[in-house]
């Protein structure tokens, strides 16, 4: 194991702006080893999302991206859409900031779970409907058959985020990346989908990267810890020793923050 | 509620209508006078025309065909405008650029022009009109439906379905389009009665419908010529018109409101 699962080096992610670019992420490297979790960690605005949507390939169109990203050794800047496609979508599972309007409101859950099974493992609508139940099982949804025939607006937001995670896991990924995933639900909620998604990600030996401007959630469940700034990486290393002695004074700012309230 | 329960007995009438009465739509009855005033004795319920053929059956039969120009134009043009909107808001760029400015130079011709230049062309025709009439009418379908997937694009839901590698023609069979349809099933309403005046106006002007069938629009022509005369044969086509545009509007109006479209829910 000397490659790192993902491997993120000297990233830019540029927009036009009025007369010359302007970066939304700026010289950002930093390397996630198989079976481990980093946190990036950052306010609004620091670029943590454009991050990971460049990771994705889905930065907006008018947007450039120059560096180089390389999942399990593969480059996967300048990819094209198809080939990017079995990357993502087998390799990278993801879930986003807001449940509500993850899932199509016009397709059934079942269908939705279905789709990327039947797409990236080649399974037979049987067999991903079967699967389906299994993963919704896994991430305790109860009554799973029944579930699989509800729309996304019969379900609350905590039970959305977990359905989006047995998508997110349903192609059996080696990656799992999480966006602000407990941003939009209550707090007894999501110290229950953190729980579930550590336990998930280290029952099937992810790699996780997590997004996420809150440093408890960081804290307890990443190694490593990556904060960011106005698009920069202004600090990374271990969770433990950083957060005993922060180099940085924004960190230091960050933790003062956090230990007030 | 009211409105549709409204459009629904006008549907009812103009599909059973004209089977009730004893009359047809070319039928000239010699015995009444001609442009006898409504009567329940003779069975002319309203009244006769100038040519003495039965009002009752001809504003119904006029309706039959109003609402079929109205319904289907709608239709043709709700399909194609869905089709082009989603292609170009979907994929954005430069095809959505050079798609909507096509949009635009149609958008530019004068549409009676274009309705003059065909019927001379290839004479009256009943196709003619609804082709005509579905040519215009979705340039502002397309418009809406270009903004609205614009909007749909940038929804999480879409992103994870491209993260599941689903293909383009998929992603817009399953993701956008069923998520279109609240917003146009409240254009659509709004479009058919805009149809529906349109063809009256065409026929108004003698570019519609020929005789011996008829529509609303047709009808309301004839009326107003003899209007001091038989004042009935414009009240009632008239009033049919105008009842039909009015719950159409409402029904529009309430459905928009039910599936709350501001808020982009």
């Amino acid at each position: 194991m000397s490659d790192p699962l993902l491997s993120v080096q000297r990233l830019y992610v540029g927009f036009p702006g009025e007369s010359e670019r302007r970066y939304a992420v700026e010289d950002v490297s930093f390397e996630l080893p198989a079976g481990g979790t980093l946190g990036v960690i950052g306010e609004s605005g620091s670029g943590k999302s454009q991050t990971m949507l460049a990771i994705l390939g889905l930065t907006p169109r008018q947007a450039t991206v120059e560096g180089s990203i390389r999942f399990e050794g593969r480059e996967l800047t300048g990819l094209s859409e198809r080939a990017l496609n079995r990357v993502r979508g087998a390799g990278i599972g993801c879930v986003f900031q807001n449940p509500m309007s993850s899932l199509n409101p016009y397709l059934r859950i079942g269908a939705q779970m279905v789709e990327g099974m039947r797409t990236h493992l080649g399974l037979s609508q049987a067999d991903a409907w079967a699967e389906g139940l299994r993963l919704l099982d896994a991430v305790r949804i109860s009554d799973a058959a029944n579930r699989m025939r509800q729309y996304p607006h019969e379900l609350s937001g905590g039970m959305c985020q977990r359905v989006m995670l047995a998508i997110a896991l349903s192609c059996r990924p080696r990656l799992l990346i999480a966006d602000e995933p407990t941003t939009a639900l209550d707090v007894t909620v999501q110290a229950q989908l953190l729980d579930l998604i550590r336990e998930q990600s280290r029952a099937r030996g992810l790699s996780m990267l997590l997004i996420s401007h809150d440093l408890a959630v960081v804290a307890t469940m990443c190694e490593r810890v990556a904060v960011m700034r106005q698009g920069q990486l202004i600090e990374q290393g271990d969770t433990q020793a950083l957060m005993s002695a922060p180099q940085h004074p924004y960190t230091r700012a960050l933790l003062a923050a956090a230990e007030v309230r | 509620m009211l409105a549709a329960a409204v459009l629904a007995l006008i549907v009812i009438a103009v599909v059973v209508g004209p089977l009730l009465s004893p009359y047809t739509v070319e039928h000239i009855d010699f015995d009444a006078d001609w442009g006898t005033p409504p009567s329940q004795a003779d069975g002319h319920w309203f009244g006769t025309d100038s040519l003495g053929r039965d009002l009752f059956v001809r504003t119904l039969s006029g309706g039959r065909l109003s609402l079929a120009v109205g319904l289907s134009s709608t239709l043709v043009a709700i399909l194609i405008g869905v089709l082009y909107g989603a292609v170009a808001g979907y994929f954005g760029g430069r095809a959505d650029r050079w798609m909507m400015r096509a949009v635009d130079v149609l958008y530019a011709l004068p549409f009676m022009f274009l309705v003059i230049l065909l019927t001379v062309l290839f004479g009256r025709h009943l196709v003619l009109m609804f082709a005509a009439i579905g040519a215009v009418n979705w340039l502002d379908t397309a418009r809406v439906v270009r903004g609205q997937t614009l909007a749909l694009r940038h929804r999480e839901f879409v992103t994870a379905a491209r993260m599941a590698g689903v293909a383009d023609g998929v992603m817009l069979r399953r993701h956008i389009v069923p998520n279109l349809l609240g917003v146009v099933v409240v254009y659509a309403t709004l479009t058919v009665p805009q149809v529906i005046l349109i063809e009256s106006f065409l026929s108004f002007l003698g570019l519609g419908v020929q005789e011996p069938s008829t529509s609303w629009g047709a009808l309301v022509n004839d009326g107003a010529r003899e209007m001091e005369v038989t004042p009935w044969s414009l009240i009632f086509p008239g009033a049919f018109l105008a009842l039909t545009l009015l719950s159409l509007n409402r029904v529009g109006d309430a459905l928009r409101d039910a599936l709350d479209i501001g808020s982009g829910t």
